[in-house]
């Protein structure tokens, strides 16, 4: 169980970018022994990767706008 | 992601324009209308694209950027020249957010624009409809973080903002970042993990990849 939460924590710190290598390894070992762990990753990253294609589709979106504006010009 | 999206610095060149001097910033803070209209045109592209980033095509992004725009411009004398100017625009940015999450409930809702998905999503029509479904749940799971988690969650999440980064936007200490950080995404894992129809779309995409 605490195995689990500082799992929990270095995978948090791998996603803020704090995370050294060898807490990188200890977190990828603990993430293939650990479904649990392994999918509780998987979600938080999994809606941080949705959220950041919308969030580039809007990007593209706004650029080929500004592109059609200046186009117009 | 942080770990995988560093904020790229080459972010902080406004699209197609030059940055403004120090003499324009100067000027602005004095009053100078010709240079508060020269720093705005120079950094509303960014502060758009921010505004945007944190609370998706919602109605009320185009009154938060002129919110913003509005801070800028009452605050610029206090610019003291410490952080880079864009870093500073970006804070404004992010208080301006950050209280209308704390104010505005409901409101804050991100909408799901179908052009958007048809831009960013899968080619296939039927995974487009679930990407379409899941990102409306999306949008509905952030509405139930409190405001001070959501805004952690979408700075590292969405921006990809570092642990420093997060903390220097918020004006927080380092562990009161992480702290935030990891109630969020605790949150947020709870809240998916409940939520059968994002949770499978989540579980198909990272299968896909």
């Amino acid at each position: 169980m605490s195995d689990c939460r500082h799992a929990r924590r270095l995978a948090a710190d791998a996603e803020l970018g704090t995370l050294d290598e060898a807490d990188r390894l200890r977190l990828e070992l603990h993430l293939e022994g650990c479904p649990a762990c392994a999918a509780e990753t998987g979600r938080v990253r999994g809606l941080a990767a949705l959220l950041r294609a919308q969030a580039d589709a809007q990007d593209a979106a706004d650029a080929d706008d500004a592109r059609s504006a200046r186009a117009l010009a | 992601m942080a770990e995988d999206r560093r904020h790229d610095a080459s972010e902080a060149a406004p699209l197609g324009r030059a940055a403004p001097s120090s003499e324009v910033v100067r000027r602005a803070a004095t009053g100078d209308r010709a240079a508060q209209e020269a720093l705005l045109v120079a950094h509303l592209g960014r502060i758009r694209r921010r505004v945007r980033r944190l609370v998706g095509a919602s109605g009320e992004a185009d009154d938060l950027v002129q919110q913003a725009c509005v801070e800028l411009l009452r605050s610029i004398a206090r610019y003291r020249g410490d952080a880079s100017l864009e870093l500073w625009i970006d804070r404004i940015t992010t208080h301006v957010v950050y209280k209308f999450f704390r104010t505005s409930g409901r409101r804050a809702r991100r909408v799901t624009v179908a052009e958007d998905v048809d831009r960013a999503g899968p080619e296939d029509a039927e995974r487009r409809l679930e990407w379409r479904e899941g990102l409306d749940a999306a949008g509905e799971l952030l509405d139930r973080l409190r405001p001070e988690r959501r805004i952690v969650f979408l700075l590292v999440a969405v921006e990809g903002r570092s642990l420093a980064e997060t903390a220097a936007m918020l004006d927080l200490s380092l562990p009161a970042a992480k702290s935030r950080y990891l109630r969020a995404r605790h949150d947020v894992d709870r809240l998916v993990a409940c939520t059968p129809r994002l949770a499978t779309l989540l579980e198909r995409e990272e299968a896909r990849r």
